[in-house]
């Protein structure tokens, strides 16, 4: 397909539109607005990327990474020297990228076993881990309980649970205790923790107050994820800071933090929401301000507590980007352009609820079809987009789809298709690999023939022939 | 005929296509446009991908997969 000599046309395939049809009333027009470019990602060439990698192909870029963790630590730090910052390892745990979070001065925080290994893998100390979570296995709290990690309680059973392998392990298990509430959002993540307006959070936090193997040190909110209302964040604060007076008041003890957990945006467009991630995403500003002048108010005659956050999608989404490759296209029986990609829902586990940017690798004009985007998968579900407009795309074309670092290279799904590889570009330029692509070996690591079912070649060749007989 | 048909057609250098028979109009890009004027002159499909791939530097199967398609969607438009 390389241009013979007496061409310097750029070859565009052709396209012819309805105006005023179901398509263009639906879609609009012909555009004259042209899909926005991206020919490189941290400074490297799409184009250089996709050769050297293959597609599809997430990349992640350190300096934002690094420049996003420091404006928000900042922020805080500012209003409130006394945060400590939690990286949340589900939305992203590439050891690379919690590598940068461990380095930019987070500490982890990890909601299972799995991820309490991996941190500590990594060589963080437990003092430096949260371990959340509604199930924590016996062998990973009395690990946990050991190493002096700080464990946030989701049920009176695990208060149970706790104290009786601290008391066998004769040692103090640290402790706080997550609350949920009512902050004027729906749906109101009531199933973590317990609740704030019934009494519960306050029934709890007595028993470990009174508790002699558990150290009881704060209180723990994480109220939901993207997050659109400031406000949210006020109620959460005044109410924590009202139940943190109340237990300190009633039992005596002395509690040290409250942990206000994530759920700030990024800048993502949560399907739904019409206005632009530029509108309708406060600034990272106004949360700090909602939350720590709450706890300034609150704790204004007494030593501030150490207020705890433990952020994930703001800090990760943008850094992340998924490139893609038109394979096949075709057209759909209602005259409708559509495109089959080399990645699909099984790698953006977010595009359910959140749309993200489709960039193209160069320029294709303005005229704009209506189209959809298949993925790889032999799956009828395997939709990313279904009306975006598009200039006509040909095969082998690349598209460009950002923010896409959170939960989706951790919640991607191992089907059908191998998870492609993970590249970091660095500080300096170079692009290091940061998760090799999968092959069959890393797939089927985990699986066991059994033996008289481990047929060769041979064997097969041999069957055929007996059969056939 | 697909020929005597597109000759029907009212077209303009802007891609603007007007089918008086249907009272519907529509719009072309370059491509499109040169297309239509090659099998508005009574090029045969494989005349019209051949000065496509010509013209453009491109595969003879793009080219002529494209010309299908591009006469599939004048189908579809009720156009053909
Ligand atoms: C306990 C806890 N903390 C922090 C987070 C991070 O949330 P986000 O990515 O919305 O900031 C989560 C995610 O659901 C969580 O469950």
């Amino acid at each position: 397909m390389s241009p013979s000599k007496k061409s310097v046309k750029k070859y565009t395939k052709p396209s012819i539109l309805k105006l005023g049809g179901p398509l263009y009333a639906k879609h609009g027009a012909a555009s004259k607005n042209s899909v926005p470019v991206r020919t490189e990602i941290g400074r490297v060439p799409v184009a250089q990327l996709a050769a050297e990698f293959g597609s599809p192909l997430f990349v992640f870029v350190e300096d934002t990474i690094r420049a996003n963790f420091r404006s928000y630590a900042n922020v805080f730090k500012r209003l409130y020297p006394k945060t400590v910052f939690g990286w949340s390892y589900k939305t992203n745990y590439l050891k690379a990228v919690c590598a940068i979070f461990h380095e930019e001065g987070a500490i982890a925080e990890v909601v299972s076993d799995f991820e309490y290994e991996k941190a500590r893998a990594l060589g963080l100390p437990g003092d430096q881990i949260i371990f959340n979570g509604p199930y924590k296995p016996k062998n990973a709290l009395q690990r946990a309980i050991k190493e002096k990690a700080l464990i946030h309680i989701d049920s009176i059973d695990e208060i149970f649970e706790i104290e009786n392998i601290a008391n066998s392990l004769d040692l103090e298990a640290r402790v706080g205790l997550r609350v949920n509430m009512n902050t004027g959002v729906y749906p109101q993540w009531s199933r973590f923790g317990l609740n704030f307006e019934t009494g519960q959070a306050l029934a709890a936090a007595k028993q470990l107050a009174r508790s002699k193997a558990i150290k009881f040190e704060g209180l723990h909110c994480h109220i939901g994820t993207f997050m659109l209302s400031v406000e949210a964040y006020t109620i959460a604060a005044e109410k924590i800071a009202s139940l943190f007076l109340e237990i300190e008041r009633e039992t005596g003890i002395t509690l040290n933090y409250i942990d206000m957990g994530g759920g700030f945006p990024s800048k993502n467009h949560l399907k739904g929401v019409y206005q632009a991630p530029e509108v309708a995403v406060p600034s990272i500003s106004e949360y700090a301000s909602a939350i720590t002048d709450t706890l300034k108010a609150t704790f204004s005659d007494r030593e501030l507590p150490t207020l705890i956050l433990e952020a994930g999608r703001h800090l990760i989404d943008e850094a992340g980007f998924l490139i893609t490759s038109v394979v096949s296209r075709k057209l759909l029986p209602d005259a409708r352009r559509a495109y089959v990609l080399d990645a699909g829902v099984n790698l953006l586990y977010t595009s359910t609820w959140y749309r993200p940017t489709f960039e193209l690798d160069g320029d294709e004009g303005s005229f704009l079809e209506p189209a959809v985007l298949f993925g790889p998968l032999c799956m009828n579900i395997d939709v990313v987009d279904s009306h975006l407009m598009l200039p006509p795309l040909r095969v082998g074309k690349r598209l460009i789809l950002s923010p896409v670092g959170a939960y989706n290279v951790t919640q991607w799904m191992q089907f059908i298709q191998y998870s492609p590889a993970v590249v970091l570009v660095r500080k300096t330029g170079v692009v290091d690999v940061i998760r090799e692509r999968e092959n069959l070996a890393a797939v089927e690591g985990l699986e066991r023939l059994p033996a008289d079912l481990n047929q060769t070649e041979k064997s097969f060749q041999a069957q055929k022939i007996r059969k056939a007989s | 005929m697909l020929q005597n048909r597109l000759q029907q057609l009212a077209t303009n250098d802007d891609g603007f296509c007007f089918d008086p028979r249907t009272g519907e109009t529509y719009q072309l890009n370059e491509t499109a446009q040169v297309l239509l004027m090659e099998l508005k002159r009574g090029r045969s499909e494989s005349e019209a991908a051949t000065l496509l791939a010509a013209d453009f530097g491109i595969s003879i199967h793009e080219a002529e997969a494209d010309t299908q398609e591009f006469i599939q969607l004048l189908k579809m438009n009720g156009i053909a």
